[in-house]
């Protein structure tokens, strides 16, 4: 008979987790304790310092919930003092529907990427974020900001990637809305012989992935998986390969960029906490 | 009784594209006279049509037939094939987009068109699908401020719709060679005319979001042929982005209005082929998306339909609205030509 896999306990407050640990019966267990188990912290408030005191807790690993702000001295802070595997759960950036992308353009680079998307003043930083990330993802290496401005309710951008098939420009467009569901909306467009469109609408429950050719259109199979049960699965992989992800140096380099692009309301909200 | 056109140009446009427009019109237009500046293909379409064909454009101007001339040559001939067809006493003048490359010259064919009575009308396209007018519509009835716009096209070669739409092809346009784009004022050149040939067919929507250009922000070439521009017109950001490709799926040619409130997308249909209006769509934040319905009628039809109106006394010519939208497009290029230089100087 075979040896029961051991499973991995899982300490979490957040629904969304919880369901994710019941949808993981074979691998995960829901823990009392941070000790040995992957920590699941809600990305709001100062999420950093949850990081590092669950990880002083004896976390195995920390997953932050959908990290709504992510300074840069507090992020760096984290990527020189963190010792377990941190997983991050963007969930306008999943990993799954960013390696759809990659590989639908495998063979036929784009030849201009643009980035759009819209939320509200709260949400605005970690959707900027999501952008960046995905015109990290899709320059396949960093980022060099070319120009950029913002309004009160938005910003304008050009980014150009060095990557592998040469340089790239990425243009990325923010807007700011007044009100709605949460969640914030994104669409990527990559122009080339190969037309690829992600749209990541949270409050619609969308994220697909459109590619078009001379041959005609496919709407790649969608990703149903949870964000929260892709995050734990990942820190699941990250524990038993025993690497630490790169997702923190990917929100670095997000939250290093996202400074140019934040619009002038999102920066006053951000002052009026910052003085609470 | 039908309108009487000349032509002046037999390139891609004429062949492709007006000739077989015209078809849609219900009679309302004939073609008497095709002119072309000596590359014999006026001939070739005068055979098809019934029309007389000549070279150069005195003959076609003297030709007392013709009650509208349509100039479809290159843009740079616009102005003065506009002053000439005015002197001529033609009484209608249908003129491909871009009315002028030039402030000066904009001013001085408005001007002349102007005193002289002269119907006047520019073939941006997208202007007259009726898809624009109900997104106009949404804007205003739901007072979203307007934040942000973006025009993003991704074109194959135009060959895959000429065929769809006309016989005798291929219509291929004049070669050029390829630009020298390291040289920066062959690069700035290059710029100018993708904005006053392609996105000039936004203008007049991008004049009615974002009135007044402030400043570039970016402006870059894309390989192989395309470009991406960011300007700033007061609280209103604007991002053009264009490729052409060699191979490459449909068309796409997306308008997207960002409001306070919500996001409006405008899909416009391939170039050349009768596929009837864009298709408008609108996000609201709740991520509800609405759907509103395609007419049959394209821009195409609708623009020589708008001109036919004109000649039968329905409706006035909107000098001042084409005038602006002549000077906006100019504007733009101009300060996208200077921003790219700077790049180049850097």
């Amino acid at each position: 008979m075979r040896e029961p896999r051991k499973r991995v306990p899982v300490f979490t407050e957040l629904p969304g987790y919880g369901a994710a640990v019941a949808s993981m019966a074979v691998s995960t267990v829901p823990a009392d304790g941070a000790a040995g188990a992957i920590v699941v912290l809600s990305g709001h408030d100062d999420w950093w310092d949850g990081v590092l005191a669950a990880q002083a807790a004896g976390a195995a690993a920390v997953v932050v919930a959908a990290p709504l702000v992510a300074p840069t001295d507090a992020v760096q802070g984290l990527l020189d003092n963190a010792a377990v595997p941190v997983l991050l759960e963007r969930p306008r950036l999943r990993p799954d529907v960013v390696k759809q992308l990659v590989d639908a353009l495998a063979d036929a680079p784009p030849s201009l990427v643009t980035v759009e998307c819209s939320a509200v003043a709260p949400e605005a930083a970690a959707v900027i974020h999501d952008a960046l990330g995905w015109a990290r993802a899709i320059g396949q290496g960093r980022l060099a900001l070319q120009s950029a401005s913002t309004t009160l309710h938005g910003s304008i951008g050009l980014l150009q990637a060095s990557g592998a098939d040469g340089p790239l420009d990425i243009t990325l467009m923010v807007n700011v809305v007044n009100s709605g569901r949460p969640g914030g909306f994104l669409r990527l467009t990559c122009l080339g012989e190969v037309l690829a469109t992600v749209t990541v609408d949270v409050p619609a429950g969308v994220a697909s992935l459109d590619v078009a050719t001379e041959k005609g259109a496919l709407r790649l199979p969608t990703c149903l998986e949870a964000t929260e049960r892709l995050a734990l699965r990942r820190a699941l992989q990250a524990l038993e390969g025993g690497h630490i992800p790169a997702d923190l140096a990917g929100l670095l380099d997000d939250s290093q960029l996202s400074a140019s692009f934040i619009p002038g309301r999102v920066e006053r909200l951000f002052r009026r906490s910052a003085s609470v | 009784m039908p309108w009487n056109i000349g032509f002046l140009g037999a390139g891609p446009g004429v062949a492709a594209l007006h000739l077989p427009t015209l078809g849609y019109l219900d009679g309302a237009f004939r073609v008497v006279h095709l002119a072309d500046a000596g590359s014999g293909r006026a001939r070739l379409l005068a055979e098809s049509t019934g029309a007389r064909w000549s070279q150069g454009e005195a003959q076609l101007l003297a030709d007392p037939a013709v009650d509208v001339v349509a100039i479809c040559s290159p843009p740079a001939e616009h102005p003065r094939q506009i002053l000439q067809a005015v002197a001529a006493g033609k009484g209608a003048i249908f003129c491909e987009k871009p009315l002028a490359l030039t402030h000066a010259d904009a001013d001085e064919v408005v001007a002349v068109c102007r005193a002289a009575g002269t119907l006047l009308l520019v073939g941006t396209n997208h202007l007259f699908d009726s898809a624009w007018g109900r997104a106009k519509h949404h804007l205003v009835a739901l007072e979203g401020r307007v934040q942000a716009v973006s025009v993003t096209l991704c074109l194959p070669p135009n060959g895959r719709y000429h065929e769809l739409v006309a016989e005798g092809g291929p219509f291929l346009p004049v070669r050029r060679g390829r630009p020298d784009l390291s040289d920066p004022q062959v690069a700035q050149g290059v710029l100018h005319q993708l904005l006053t040939g392609l996105a000039v067919h936004d203008v007049p929507a991008l004049r009615d979001l974002a009135p007044v250009i402030d400043g570039v922000i970016y402006a870059r070439l894309v390989p192989p042929i395309g470009y991406a521009v960011g300007y700033r017109a007061g609280d209103v950001l604007v991002q053009l982005a264009m490729t052409m490709v060699p191979q490459g799926a449909d068309a796409l040619w997306k308008m997207v209005v960002e409001t306070s409130q919500d996001r409006l997308e405008v899909d416009f249909p391939p170039a050349f082929v009768h596929a009837g209006s864009a298709a408008t769509r609108v996000r609201s934040t709740g991520g509800r998306w609405t759907e509103y319905r395609r007419e049959a009628e394209d821009g195409y039809t609708a623009e020589w339909r708008v001109l036919a109106e004109l000649l039968d006394g329905g409706m006035p010519v909107e000098y001042d609205e084409l005038l602006a939208d002549a000077h906006y497009a100019i504007d733009l290029a101009d300060a996208a030509a200077v921003k790219l230089g700077e790049g180049y100087n850097a």
